[in-house]
């Protein structure tokens, strides 16, 4: 499935629930399925800074596909990092680099953007997105 | 596998310093994490919540966020079951009011000679409203509830059960699930006090299947608030005590005049992620995703240390001929947590514990609010119990120093 796939069918899921309640148990769920960061990775060099919670990313080069993994201590941040992995992974690095991610719009996750600190969402998709201009960098032929 | 003692003290500011802190069933020392979080919301979020602008949109969506959080660290299950309030005392007395007005005169509340007042007098007090109020004491001999006890009280009449889950002066483990189960069997309520369990034990609304828990947060390292647990059609079914234009579909709002304290419940969001840490420090191996799994994994070792930190000092009160143990006297993590009482032939418990104050080591004494055990107990003339309550990051060097202090002072 291409990126804009993936966020058609995110859209459509989180068009059924009603209220918050239903949204937070939905993102809990999703974090139970995230690919986990090996724990040789969950070191400083790995989190994301600009996250309140702790965020573990890394990601690697497979086959013209960058692959993610992630890790959080908290549970809602844990759903969301396995949001976004869920649209970018298995992508190649161009389609990442020049996704628009509108999704995050639609879905009303816009407010977890912000210039301060906790602008966890928005650190998420920027070192997503680092990680995949490197690979395009060094891989960039085969991309 | 044992605690890394270094690293939990880590988290905590307040350990840094030598003072020893014995009194955390009192109020336990403070995350450091809760404290950025509290700071972040007031220099970035602090706003009121439910307006338009960015800020205030984003400040909700934090706070929803949070509840969301705790409501997976109880095993609740949905968010709209966790009602946030300043106190234990003053959630039950919200609960006590908004249930109790469904009842009619003649209904019965069981509640025990073994609870703090919080879940007590609220109960107590609906006998002006023709409530009959009967009392489920412990066995003066084993200190412990019998359930056939229970069950000669519970009529068709009785509407609720309020209990606590572990004594804060005896630090006995109350076995709830059963409690629930014999309680609904008769048609009644179960309103569990948590608040002496919540540091030592991971709470699980489900599957003790009570219909109503408490907890104080500031005991279980955040800030000076509380939260309780409700049954989602218990709640949606009860009128609350809000405004006049709050339904009774606003849960928790119709429970919440005022509005909750935005900032400290933010800083809750604080303490589940350090269970977390607890977990993935000591289990880094572990890399399942499954957070509940975690909590348990953390609190499974702190029991074993807290198992370790009671048998040392249970250890040295028993061989002291004039110290009588108030409670279970084991250590075992299957019948107690470390909160240990005890008085002595001679001393009153206030000279013992005003004798211990200048070696820097944080005991009490007294009732602790539990003022009915302490009478039945005939404790009041020596000024109660002298308490000792540890948590897991007491360490046994300190548990040690307070025993040397003991063995110069009695």
């Amino acid at each position: 499935m291409t990126i804009s796939e993936i966020e058609a069918e995110i859209v459509s899921e989180f068009s059924l629930f009603e209220d918050w309640m239903d949204k937070y148990n939905y993102l809990i769920e999703l974090g139970k399925s995230l690919p986990v960061i090996d724990p040789k990775y969950k070191t400083e060099q790995y989190i994301i800074s600009g996250c309140q919670s702790q965020v573990w990313l890394h990601a690697e080069y497979r086959e013209g596909k960058v692959v993610y993994t992630a890790d959080s201590d908290a549970i809602i941040t844990k759903g969301i990092v396995s949001l976004l992995i869920r649209v970018l992974a298995n992508q190649s690095p161009k389609d990442i680099v020049e996704a628009n991610l509108d999704f995050i719009d639609t879905i009303g996750l816009r407010e977890h953007l912000s210039p301060t600190r906790s602008n966890g969402l928005n650190s998420m998709i920027k070192q997503m997105k680092l990680y995949a201009v490197v690979f395009q960098q060094k891989y960039g032929e085969r991309s | 596998m044992t605690l890394n003692l270094s690293f939990v003290r880590s988290h905590f500011p307040a350990l840094q310093d030598d003072f020893i802190f014995m009194d955390n069933a009192g109020g336990s020392q403070v995350l450091e994490s809760v404290i950025d979080r509290t700071g972040e919301f007031f220099r970035h979020h602090y706003v009121q919540l439910g307006a338009s602008y960015e800020v205030s949109a984003r400040a909700g969506v934090l706070l929803e966020e949070t509840i969301a959080e705790l409501a997976t660290f109880i095993h609740a299950r949905n968010p709209k079951e966790i009602v946030v309030g300043p106190s234990t005392s003053m959630l039950l007395r919200i609960l006590s009011i908004c249930i109790s007005r469904q009842w009619r005169p003649g209904d019965e509340v069981i509640v025990t000679n073994s609870d703090h007042e919080a879940n007590v007098s609220c109960w107590t007090d609906l006998e002006q409203k023709g409530i009959v109020i009967k009392t489920w004491k412990i066995n003066p001999e084993t200190l412990r509830f019998e359930m056939n006890d229970l069950r000669n009280l519970l009529t068709d009449r009785t509407r609720l059960v309020a209990m606590v889950h572990i004594s804060n002066i005896l630090g006995t483990i109350n076995p709830i699930k059963e409690v629930a189960a014999m309680v609904h069997q008769a048609g009644a309520l179960l309103c569990i006090d948590g608040v002496a369990a919540a540091p030592h034990r991971l709470i699980d609304v489900q599957e003790s299947d009570v219909d109503f828990y408490v907890f104080s947060t500031y005991k279980v390292f955040g800030p000076h608030m509380a939260l309780l647990y409700g049954k989602y059609d218990l709640l949606l079914e009860m009128d609350g005590i809000n405004h006049y234009f709050f339904t009774k579909e606003d849960v928790p709002y119709k429970f919440q005049p005022g509005h909750i304290n935005f900032e400290l419940t933010y800083s809750l969001g604080a303490i589940p992620s350090y269970f977390t840490r607890l977990h993935d420090h000591h289990f880094p191996d572990d890399t399942s995703n499954d957070f509940r799994n975690k909590y348990r994994r953390s609190y499974d070792l702190i029991a074993g240390h807290e198992e370790q930190l009671a048998n040392q000092l249970i250890r040295y009160l028993e061989t002291k001929s004039a110290i009588r143990i108030i409670g279970e006297r084991s250590g075992s993590r299957e019948v107690r947590v470390p909160t240990i009482s005890f008085v002595h032939d001679q001393l009153k418990s206030s000279e013992i514990v005003t004798r211990v104050d200048p070696y820097r080591i944080g005991i009490r004494y007294g009732d602790f609010y539990a003022k009915k055990i302490i009478r039945d107990l005939g404790l009041e003339e020596q000024d109660g119990v002298v308490r000792v309550s540890l948590v897991h990051y007491n360490t046994q060097e300190e548990v040690v120093k307070l025993i040397e202090v003991l063995e110069d002072i009695l």
